[in-house]
């Protein structure tokens, strides 16, 4: 942002020297400050918009020609490795295991590359070079370990004349029952090291491979939760506001056309947000968006209030957590009551804890004990509004583990409370 | 008390519950909006509210009495506070926001990607909280003694009014009762605002012209108590006794410019008040609300200056009044900060004085428990529940919180109670103005150059900020200690510099940045978080969504 400033700064610095060295010095007389400050401004401004305009072009295509070349090696490098072996951490795993393996050398591969190596002959050993020990082949065929001895094309297989490297042990990675790599310790002398150690070394890093997979999973867990709520946005709700908008159509084809286009922004946003976690604002706008359309249906039956401290439209929130909890409310409250129905959208920052607080609450009908209950144990109840709180529940659990509470308050009679609160990030 | 004056405070106390209750009502529904689609109402509510954790009983009692003891020097105070906005609306609200963390340090921690800056920002910003209370806690003193006069249990009015304020917000925060929600916080800045416009308003109407004011305030030379004495004010500018109306009466030519300095760095690195830029919708709304919190704030200080001469020159008319005698000295009075609350009474009676009492303790109260909140959110959240132990989960947070609360108001209150106001008053006509300086000192050195370089240079690395930190609080606190023991000299220009320390500490904390991150070779900050800080694309999207939810409001 700041880059290319300083010639500008120095341009118009330079500027007011020769401004002033021409209308007070050479002018004879001087010229008045009014003149002096008219012709001063007029230049700078001159200089600016110029210089901003001759900038932008060069910056673009500059950011595209680094971006190009950079990119999508990198990419396509990374698709095959296995998860978990990023280069700090094998890096990392092959400094540590030198020392504690009696070997000379270390190396880290996958099934293909050298992922990492230290020690004598790491000049030719580099990162991304070829492997050249035909017994590495066996190993990644059986699963067992295997130790060679003597240069060679059959045993260490280096084609580096220098190479000091004499004798190794070569044990394999697993994930699960496939074996994804390598990890094999070199000696300069032909008394191949300990396989047994070079074995149990490789056992601790396939059980690392194995956490990092399952962190993977996880996530993978939650991105299946989120798009499973994404696709059982109520189709009841869906039939609902279409036949809202169909009878409006003839009576008020204007009202209609601005409810089609608010349903459009409902799915648009439901549909498309990427990632698990979005600014309050963007959900509390999610959630009027919503809100509007069941008011086009109940009419002057369901009445929203919103109780919202601004200090929490920055916060990140779990997406779609919000709109299923108001959906809910509206639903146990203006659907099971004959009068008017009242909910509340109520949104706090305690500074004190670094939550953030969200309380929905209707006066609805409430729960039945049962209904309740099953809530509460987080199984799925009939209900529909059940399915979404299970939901909730299993996402806000994966995203923040204890971190997080969410209760459920109900009162047959007098209406439900759902209060959340989950940590500032 | 004259008819004119009890109308005047019925119609101000009917007017402030009628804006009060509507505002309430309103706003609690609807700003939201406003502020999502960056409409007026929502900004100005939000600048309302940083005015509110900003204005604090060094804005309302603090620049009244150092224009009333040290005339146009005080007014240095006034404009440093206000302007103290402009580096904030130049250089940090926006990229402040776009980043979205949720306090200071956490701010600089994440920029940084280091645990180590997290630490540092959260020991400069408890520094900066514990010297901004102090202050805090020695204006509820001065007014209790004023409003009560009456000390409980054997303490003096003084004490009286420390321990009170502090048991009172501190038992609040601890409880957790306050949340400082943005509504209060613009409610109780608007009731300031409306104090001081009343009481102008009172001033105009018996006739008041702030020239003629200046005028005759400057036409004698002045001079304030010591001792029980008069003595006379020299310039520190020509050694001549100083004027009202000029220059000099308390800060040599490089004093003034390093307060000023000072002040203008301080407000960037002030947490409580930059923690309520995270409120705003997006980064161009709190670039925006800067721009009003500019204007109300401008607006406030310009009031304040003019009542503070207002009390100089009115004070010396009627210093025979029985109950004034005793404040004064020959028309002058005793203690500077005295001089709002004064004026109110002197231009309403009894209820004048209430109700000034009472817009300096919600001043107090509001700035106090910003102070403590934002003591607790960094202690609680960003050192223990991220850094000490990470396993405790919030509950230990907030445990931790409530203890960093209790311990810094326990702390400030003791401090507070040692200074006591008469005493240092020899070398500091106006201490509650001159204490905030080194608050804002703190802030200036220790923050803003971490803030401002890790915002605007991309080569600055987390080493370096931690340097910066460390060397900016570490040189700050020393010149303040070193001024301090030397006291005032002669010259005036030494200690000026050393008890406002931000002219010095400042450049060295930024210099200390730059020269350590060139030598680290750490990795610079990614695109991304970079993009994050600087990209509008965010900004414009979260506008189009409000947009959305707009349009069908009918």
């Amino acid at each position: 942002m700041m880059r290319g400033v300083g010639p500008l700064v120095a341009a118009i610095t330079a500027l007011w020297g020769v401004i002033a060295v021409i209308s007070q010095v050479v002018a004879e007389p001087p010229l008045s400050p009014v003149a002096t400050m008219i012709a001063g401004v007029v230049l700078t401004n001159v200089a600016i918009v110029g210089y901003g305009s001759t900038l932008r072009g060069p910056r673009q295509q500059h950011n595209r020609a680094g971006a190009a070349p950079g990119g999508d090696p990198d990419r396509a490098e990374d698709q095959d490795r296995p998860v978990g072996l990023t280069d700090d951490v094998v890096d990392a795993a092959v400094t540590l295991l030198m020392p504690l393996l009696g070997g000379d050398a270390v190396s880290i591969t996958d099934r293909s590359r050298m992922l990492a190596f230290a020690g004598p002959g790491h000049d030719h050993h580099a990162r991304g070079s070829a492997l050249y020990a035909r017994a590495r082949d066996e190993v990644l065929a059986t699963g067992r370990t295997v130790t060679v001895s003597g240069r060679g094309e059959d045993v260490i297989g280096c084609p580096e004349p220098g190479c000091p490297l004499r004798s190794a042990a070569i044990a394999p990675l697993h994930v699960g029952s496939e074996v994804i790599g390598s990890v094999t310790v070199y000696r300069g002398t032909h008394e191949p090291p300990e396989p047994d150690l070079v074995e149990a070394a490789a056992g601790i890093l396939s059980l690392h491979l194995a956490v990092a997979e399952l962190q993977v999973e996880q996530q993978r867990n939650l991105d299946f939760e989120l798009d499973a709520l994404r696709a059982q946005i109520n189709p009841h709700f869906l039939f609902n506001t279409l036949n809202t908008i169909a009878s409006r159509i003839r009576t008020d084809p204007e009202d209609a056309r601005q409810l089609l286009v608010r349903l459009a922004d409902f799915f648009r946003y439901a549909i498309r947000h990427r990632g698990q976690l979005a600014e309050f604002s963007q959900e509390y706008a999610f959630v009027r968006t919503y809100v509007t359309l069941e008011q086009a249906r109940f009419g002057d039956r369901l009445h929203v209030e919103y109780d919202i401290d601004p200090a929490v439209l920055g916060v990140e929130v779990p997406v779609l957590v919000i709109q299923p909890l108001v959906e809910n409310a509206i639903k146990h409250g203006a659907s099971g009551n004959v009068g008017r129905t009242t909910v509340r959208l109520r949104a706090r920052v305690d500074p004190l804890s670094g939550m953030l607080q969200v309380i929905v609450r209707d006066d609805g009908v409430g729960m039945h004990a049962a209904t309740h209950a099953a809530v509460l144990a987080g199984v799925d109840p009939q209900d529909d509004g059940g399915v979404a709180m299970g939901n909730i529940r299993a996402r806000l659990e994966l995203l923040f583990g204890d971190r997080h509470t969410f209760e459920v308050r109900s009162e047959q009679g007098v209406g439900t409370t759902v209060r959340l609160e989950v940590p500032l990030r | 008390m004259s008819g004119v004056d009890t109308a005047s405070l019925i119609v101000f106390a009917l007017v402030a519950v009628l804006v009060s209750v509507l505002a309430w009502r309103h706003t609690r529904s609807t700003t939201v909006d406003f502020f999502l689609a960056g409409r007026r109402t929502g900004m100005i509510t939000n600048a309302g509210a940083i005015c509110g954790d900003y204005l604090s009983a060094a804005s309302f009692l603090g620049v009244a009495g150092a224009v009333y003891a040290s005339g146009l020097d005080g007014v240095w105070y006034a404009t440093g506070f206000a302007a103290g906005f402009v580096p904030v609306l130049l250089f940090v609200a926006a990229p402040l926001r776009r980043l979205g963390t949720v306090s200071l340090p956490d701010f600089l921690a994440v920029r940084f990607g280091s645990a180590q800056v997290r630490v540092a920002a959260v020991v400069a910003v408890e520094l900066v909280i514990l010297s901004y209370l102090v202050p805090q806690a020695v204006g509820s003193g001065v007014t209790w003694e004023l409003l009560v006069g009456r000390g409980i249990a054997g303490l003096s009015p003084y004490a009286t009014g420390i321990v009170v304020s502090t048991l009172a917000v501190g038992g609040i925060v601890v409880i957790g009762g306050m949340r400082g929600t943005t509504w209060n916080q613009a409610l109780q800045f608007g009731f300031l605002l409306a104090v001081a416009v009343w009481l102008s308003a009172l001033l105009w109407a018996g006739g008041f012209s702030y020239p003629a004011a200046v005028e005759q305030a400057s036409a004698a030379p002045l001079r304030m108590v010591v001792d029980d004495r008069l003595v006379a004010v020299s310039s520190q500018l020509s050694g001549a006794p100083a004027r009202f109306g000029d220059p000099g009466a308390r800060y040599s030519a490089i004093g003034q410019v390093a307060l000023l300095v000072t002040l203008v760095l301080g407000t960037a690195g002030l947490p409580h008040v930059m923690n309520r830029y995270f409120a705003a919708a997006t980064g161009r709304a709190a670039r925006t609300s800067t721009v009003w919190v500019l204007a109300l704030a401008g607006g406030f200080y310009a009031l304040a200056v003019m009542l503070g001469t207002a009390a100089r020159v009115l004070v010396a008319q009627r210093a025979d009044e029985p109950w004034l005698a005793a404040l004064t000295v020959d028309g002058v009075l005793r203690v500077p900060e005295h001089a709002l609350l004064v004026l109110g009474r002197l231009l309403a009676g009894t209820p004048g004085l209430a109700v000034v009492a009472a817009a300096a303790f919600a001043a107090m109260v509001s700035t106090i428990g910003g102070l403590l909140l934002a003591a607790a959110a960094s202690f609680g959240h960003d050192v223990v529940a991220r850094i000490w132990r990470p396993a405790g989960g919030p509950r230990e947070a907030v445990v931790a919180g409530r203890a960093a609360v209790l311990v810094i108001s326990v702390v400030a209150a003791g401090v507070a109670l040692w200074v006591d106001p008469e005493r240092l008053l020899a070398s500091f006509p106006s201490v509650i103005a001159a204490m905030v300086t080194w608050a804002f000192a703190l802030a200036g050195s220790a923050l803003t150059p971490a803030v401002l370089l890790g915002i605007w240079w991309r080569e600055a690395t987390a080493r370096g900020a931690v340097a910066g930190i460390w060397t900016g609080a570490a040189v700050a606190i020393g010149a303040l200690v070193l001024g301090l023991v030397i006291g005032p000299d002669p010259s005036g220009g030494l200690s000026a510099v050393l008890l406002a320390p931000a002219l010095i500490a400042a450049p060295l904390s930024a210099a200390t940045i730059v020269v350590v991150s060139r030598r680290d070779t750490g990795p610079p900050v990614s695109d991304r978080l970079w993009t994050r800080m600087h990209g509008t694309a965010a900004d414009r999207q979260a506008e189009r969504m409000a947009r959305i939810t707009l349009r069908g409001r009918r």
